[in-house]
């Protein structure tokens, strides 16, 4: 089987082509069922996020799909000039081909180095090709120790540590702060992009109230509308309620176009006493600061600003910089190891099949042979001299491929088993084009030290 | 009194204790691969608890006269000492109170090195004779016990606070941060202190009972302004504020904490006018001690 990966991604194609050749749901099913009616014997994944297409093939040598026709068949699908797709995709075979997986799994190929999400988008690939039984032995393999290898780095570097945005660090300091939030107050103090960003991630921790206060009352109603509040967990508020929401409140977060800060010491200071000296989070993301820095000594205050953030995602970027080069070790690894099962797979299945073809052409020769026999002396030829005549054959046979059998097994390190996959292929007609290939998700996994059922109940 | 098997067992655990302490410290500031890989600190927590509990053991079955449980004081220190590190290895399992242990290892060690020093110098036995005088040794160790957690987790706030406030070493997600969050910090400081003035309430009530209750006290009449009762009503006072900060709102964080550590050290002040000035006895303090031939001397 050739191994094929072809796709544009982040880097070489803008959003608006990406979203075009974008699947998901019934589209995907439906050109995943699509390429498998059309390339018999082909293993397809498709990988679709909003970062990246990809296609991941395993083809019988020789036999189609190539690049060329991918290429063609996502662009009709997308109604895209192909000509357009082509000079923005990538392609990559063999090895290459298992390393961008195993790379693009372990987050190393994201926008975000080390972004978890991708983790669950490959698995979720895999699944629904498995599921559509266009997910072959070699996928199989592929994408399961694809996936077991992004575990490995996630757990055993510190690729994944930190955060890498604003609101997710604003986010973390708080829950530094407090055990629970479903009996806390957040409030944000502004209604533009920004807020509404930090906001989202606020809403993941899941306060116990929401507030949204602005000066225009109506931007705040819009921004609650936006971020799905409900009327039991909160709204939006005047401005003139801010001192009172200061005092209710157990984290701020504000981000408004104010010249000079709106929340001073002198503010703040009486309602310190009023909050009965409850601790409060203040995220001020605003420029110029909307929170004077004086605040954030009052005691239990803890004032965090956009510097403040921004170190803390720096620090993360510079920190998982440091752990590339582990996380490409554990992936060498990965890949050398799955790329050589593979091989190893594909070397088994022409040993069998050349084995077979030389069992085939003994059998003709013996029947020749035994009726030149028959013929000649006008005897019948005993069975027992018949099946000496066979066990002679299956004898020479063995012989014969022993020598090669071995050296395939066992040597070859300075020539690559591709190599010699390829040269029997050419040398004794072998086409894995007629070997069959799991109608279902529930085909029969591959031989191999781990045995690998798909759908995989780890996954 | 000082038997050589016990004080060799004290040092060898005390040293376990002092090395796991080091390790915790360490983590604490270390690097993301020491934190997730190391084995040390579960292994050696589990060994000065069983160490401590085999020798607590040991001496309640061969060296302490009649079976008693508590006959001196190393023996209340090394129940205290085993409880703590079984509540280290609980409380390690929170990934909310996870840099507690780099607290509490510390004070296990102190109580330890405390204990050796009882072993070498206590030179008479408590009298463990009445109910009450059990329930007094029980209450004042085990309320020890708390009053230690709550200490730790005051540490443990006060860091947690210091890198907030920082805005540095403690970065969301990283290993090096202390872990724990300010809210579960102080409500264990909360807890463990209620819990510990309730049964240091009972050391006092039953400690001035045992007092008053002798016929011929040694404690003489000035006994209630002596340094020890002194030292037990100052801790016993700052767990009550602690107890409180819930309501008195202006003792809330940071202060709380402080109040907890420093309960913490009237209360080993306490011990240590107990066990390590043998000589107070003499001078009305020493309510404890009792001569080793008169198990309820001090009743006399």
């Amino acid at each position: 089987m050739r191994i094929l990966m072809l796709g544009v991604n982040y880097r070489t194609a803008p959003v608006e082509l990406r979203e075009k050749i974008s699947f998901d749901g019934d589209r995907l099913d439906h050109t995943l069922t699509g390429l498998c009616e059309r390339y018999q014997s082909t293993q397809i994944v498709i990988l679709s996020t909003c970062n990246r297409t990809e296609l991941y093939v395993a083809r019988p040598d020789g036999k189609p799909p190539n690049a060329a026709q991918l290429i063609e068949y996502l662009a009709a699908m997308g109604d895209v000039d192909a000509a357009l797709l082509t000079p923005v995709s990538i392609q990559r075979e063999g090895e290459e081909a298992v390393r961008h997986l195993f790379r693009v799994a372990a987050g190393l190929d994201s926008m975000v180095l080390g972004e978890p999400q991708v983790l669950g988008q490959v698995k979720r690939a895999y699944e629904r090709a498995a599921a559509c039984g266009a997910a072959g032995p070699a996928m199989h393999a592929m994408f399961q120790q694809a996936i077991a290898a992004a575990k490995r780095v996630r757990t055993q570097t510190g690729i994944a540590d930190g955060r890498v945005s604003v609101g997710s660090v604003a986010a973390d300091f708080a829950k530094q702060i407090f055990d629970r939030f479903d009996d806390k107050t957040i409030v944000a103090v502004g209604a533009g992009e920004m807020i509404k960003l930090a906001m989202r991630h606020m809403i993941k921790i899941g306060p116990g109230k929401l507030w949204v206060i602005n000066r225009s009352v109506d931007r705040a109603r819009a921004l609650v509308d936006d971020l799905g509040i409900s009327a039991s967990t909160g709204g939006a508020r005047a401005f003139d309620d801010l001192d009172q929401l200061l005092v209710d409140a157990d984290v701020v977060l504000t981000s408004t176009g104010s010249r000079k800060p709106i929340i001073d010491v002198k503010r703040f200071r009486p309602l310190v006493r009023r909050r009965k000296h409850r601790p409060i989070f203040i995220v001020d993301i605003a420029l110029p600061r909307d929170v004077a820095a004086d605040v954030g000594q009052l005691p239990n205050v803890y004032l965090y600003d956009l510097d403040d953030l921004q170190k803390v995602v720096a620090r993360t970027h510079e920190q998982r910089s440091g752990e590339l080069e582990q996380c490409e070790q554990i992936v060498r690894d990965a890949v050398s190891a799955c790329y050589e099962q593979l091989q190893n797979r594909d070397i088994s299945e022409l040993i069998r099949k050349l084995r077979e073809l030389m069992h085939d052409i003994s059998e003709v020769e013996r029947s020749r042979t035994l009726r030149k026999i028959e013929s000649s002396d006008a005897m019948a030829i005993p069975d027992a001299v018949r099946e000496i005549l066979k066990e002679h054959n299956h004898r020479m046979i063995n012989k014969i491929l022993h020598m090669p059998m071995h050296q395939l097994n066992n040597g070859g390190s300075d020539v690559p088993l591709g190599f010699y996959a390829a040269a029997l292929r050419r040398l004794f007609g072998l086409d894995d084009s007629q070997e069959s290939k799991p109608s279902s998700a529930t085909a029969p996994a591959p031989p191999g030290p781990q045995r690998h059922d798909p759908p995989s109940p780890q996954l | 009194m000082n038997d050589p098997a016990t004080i060799i067992a004290l040092v060898v655990i005390t040293l376990i204790s002092l090395a796991t302490s080091a390790e915790a410290l360490l983590r604490l500031r270390g690097s993301s691969n020491t934190a997730r890989a190391s084995a040390w600190p579960a292994v050696g927590i589990t060994a000065a608890i069983l160490g401590s509990t085999a020798l607590f053991c040991y001496r309640w079955l061969v060296v302490n006269e009649d079976y008693a449980l508590l006959q001196a004081h190393v023996d209340g220190l090394l129940l205290v000492a085993a409880l703590l590190g079984a509540m280290v290895l609980v409380l390690r399992t929170r990934r909310e109170l996870r840099g507690l242990a780099a607290f509490m290892l510390p004070v296990q060690t102190l109580i330890l090195l405390w204990a050796i020093c009882a072993a070498s110098f206590t030179f008479e036995l408590f009298a463990v004779a009445t109910p009450v005088k059990t329930l007094h040794r029980v209450g004042v160790y085990l309320g020890t016990l708390c009053v230690a957690v709550a200490a730790a987790a005051g540490g443990l706030y006060l860091l947690t606070q210091r890198q907030l406030r920082n805005k540095r070493g403690g970065d969301p997600g990283q290993p090096s941060n202390p872990g724990g969050n300010l809210e579960t910090v102080e409500r264990l400081i909360i807890r463990t202190a209620t819990l510990g003035f309730a049964l240091l309430t009972v050391g006092l009530i039953t400690g001035a009972v045992i007092v008053a209750a002798s016929e011929t006290t040694r404690l003489g009449a000035g006994w209630w302004y002596s340094p020890k009762v002194l030292f037990a009503l100052a801790a016993w006072l700052m767990y009550a504020i602690v107890m409180c900060v819930r309501h008195t709102t202006s003792f809330r964080g940071a202060r709380a904490a402080w109040l907890a550590i420093v309960g913490l050290a009237l209360m080993l002040g306490v011990f240590g006018i107990m066990s390590a000035m043998p000589g107070q006895s003499k001078t009305n303090t020493n309510i404890h001690h009792a001569p080793n031939h008169l198990p309820d001397a001090e009743d006399r």
